[in-house]
């Protein structure tokens, strides 16, 4: 069963990635709206154009004030076009960049931002803002002790082994050391990354993405605004699909995870996601997704179908996942060497694909890639997944 | 002074006697999920045909983790302070009737392991601002030396 309504009905033409903007992650002294607006100016920049060209704005965050996208605009100029903020937590971003496939495709607009911004706190986030206050009050409240569960289930149904969850770390911090814009970017050994303190058995410290700030902007755009504005290198988005798990949650906050027959969310997104951009898990040439523990990267593997249920671990191990690999993962260093800015990162996926597929990603570029896919997931179960396509 | 659950409609019989003390939730009649928590609908199919479960002590355990760092704030069951924190196992416990719950585990942390067999165990956690008992629940490893 499609869990929405099917939206490609409505869709009469295509739309684009047109221009693309970051402001790094990491920690800053400044205000959200200084740095929402830093990724809003690069991305106009790189689309050749200016605020006024923008017709309608989305601002995807989950830890900001109220309006948090027109705060960012009162520093940009205040235009007066639509401009809603949308909160999917760790799957915020999608939606704008969904949404603004959605009002380029159905001809409502020629020119969408979105764009995503978030200052998280640091260290584990505010557990009362994800939890039952009960769940806080015992303690049963801690992010990293569902993943750590997941893997430990895993390393006993499929012998999933701590050597390759930790490899996964290694791999994307020694990727980070080529992007600038990531949060760490050192490298680390696997003894090192093995040795790092546990947080959660068997979950270590460099296995971990902190929640960090950040923002990233892409500009959406018609065929007929690429002509208007000359731009040279858009990159076609072929699918941006949303969805929420059903019961039971993985991974995520829940004091109750019966087993059900329900698809995992993970599947049940990236399925509609080739599905509707017409392709087959082997098109996808590079992929960037939500590696908030070393472990989950080797469940995305398989849920979305890089590989069989139970073969991640072996799938990292044979380096397939490397920058060189068959199937590149998490070239930009993933968001354990990023962090996570939550209403954001979906669209720091998006920038690294659309340099990859311009060939523009230098040091970290990977050999002809036609096609990306970026993948989060977060609290409470939302999904995303987006296909990024060469027209 | 008296004795009140973490939450409501998570417990019954904890009026006369802990030891007569069990979780309870309910059984979905129409998709047969079983759920901790009293609910007015089914949160997997959203009936609202469900009849209320009590479940049994005995369970065993799905998955586990140790919370090497305190819990943050609010949390009321000891430390905050990292250094003063004894690592703490909590897991996924699956009880006979089907429901999986997410738990406290008791025990020394060679003691617990996937499929350990636990036992439930309420008992008061903290104390409230009005002086009453908070009571909590917890599973404790079998051969968990108390």
């Amino acid at each position: 069963m499609t869990p929405t309504p099917d939206p490609e009905s409505g869709i009469q033409r295509d739309a684009y990635v047109g221009g693309v903007g970051i402001h790094e992650f990491g920690r800053f002294e400044k205000s959200f709206q200084e740095i929402g607006a830093r990724a809003v100016e690069e991305a106009l920049a790189d689309a050749g154009m200016s605020i006024h060209d923008v017709e309608h704005a989305l601002c995807s965050n989950a830890y900001l004030p109220v309006s948090a996208g027109i705060q960012v605009f009162e520093r940009l100029g205040r235009t007066g076009i639509p401009i809603s903020d949308v909160d999917a937590a760790s799957a915020s971003a999608v939606v704008g960049v969904e949404y603004g496939r959605y009002l380029v495709g159905a001809g409502i607009a020629d020119v969408v931002l979105a764009f995503g911004v978030e200052k998280s706190p640091s260290g584990f986030l505010d557990p009362t803002n994800i939890y039952p206050e009960w769940m806080c009050e015992l303690g049963l409240s801690q992010n990293p002790q569902y993943w750590a569960m997941n893997a430990r289930r895993h390393m006993h149904e499929y012998g999933t082994t701590e050597e390759q969850i930790a490899r996964v770390a290694e791999k994307n911090h020694r990727n980070s050391t080529d992007n600038p814009n990531a949060h760490y970017t050192e490298a680390f050994d696997l003894e090192e990354v093995l040795e790092s303190r546990l947080v959660c058995d068997p979950i270590r410290l460099l296995e971990l993405c902190p929640p960090n700030e950040g923002a990233a902007a892409a500009v959406i755009v018609s065929e007929d605004a690429i002509e208007e504005y000359g731009l040279a290198d858009p990159v076609r988005i072929g699918s941006c699909v949303h969805t929420t798990s059903r019961f039971p949650l993985q991974q995520v906050a829940s004091y109750c995870t019966t087993p059900t027959d329900n698809e995992s969310v993970h599947r049940q997104t990236a399925d509609l996601a080739y599905e509707r951009a017409g392709i087959a898990v082997d098109d996808v040439d590079v992929a960037e997704v939500q590696d908030t523990d070393a472990f989950c990267e080797i469940e995305a593997y398989e849920e979305l179908r890089f590989c069989d249920r139970g073969e991640g671990g072996a799938l990292v191990e044979s380096g397939a996942t490397e920058r060189d690999g068959d199937l590149p993962v998490n070239v930009s260093g993933g968001l354990i060497s990023k962090g996570e800015p939550i209403g954001a990162s979906h669209l720091g996926q998006v920038y690294e694909l659309v340099l990859q597929i311009r060939g523009d990603a230098g040091p970290r570029q990977v050999d002809g890639v036609e096609t990306g896919l970026a993948h989060v997931y977060g609290a409470h179960g939302q999904c995303g997944v987006t296909v990024l396509q060469e027209p | 002074m008296a004795s009140v659950p973490f939450a409501p409609g998570f417990m019954t019989g904890y009026e006369d006697s802990l030891e007569d003390a069990r979780l309870v939730g309910v059984s979905c009649t129409e998709c047969g999920v079983v759920l901790f928590g009293k609910r007015d609908f089914c949160e997997n199919c959203g009936s609202y045909h469900l009849a209320e479960e009590e479940f049994g002590e005995s369970g065993e355990v799905f998955s586990y983790t140790v919370q090497r760092a305190p819990p943050t704030p609010p949390f009321r069951m000891g430390t905050s302070d990292r250094d003063e924190w004894d690592p703490r196992p909590v897991g996924y416990v699956d009880l006979p009737s089907g429901v999986r719950i997410l738990s406290i585990l008791e025990g020394p942390l060679e003691a617990i392991d996937i499929g350990t067999p636990v036992t439930l165990e309420i008992a008061p956690g903290w104390r409230n601002d009005d002086g009453d008992d908070v009571l909590v629940y917890r599973f404790v490893a079998e051969e968990a030396d108390r």
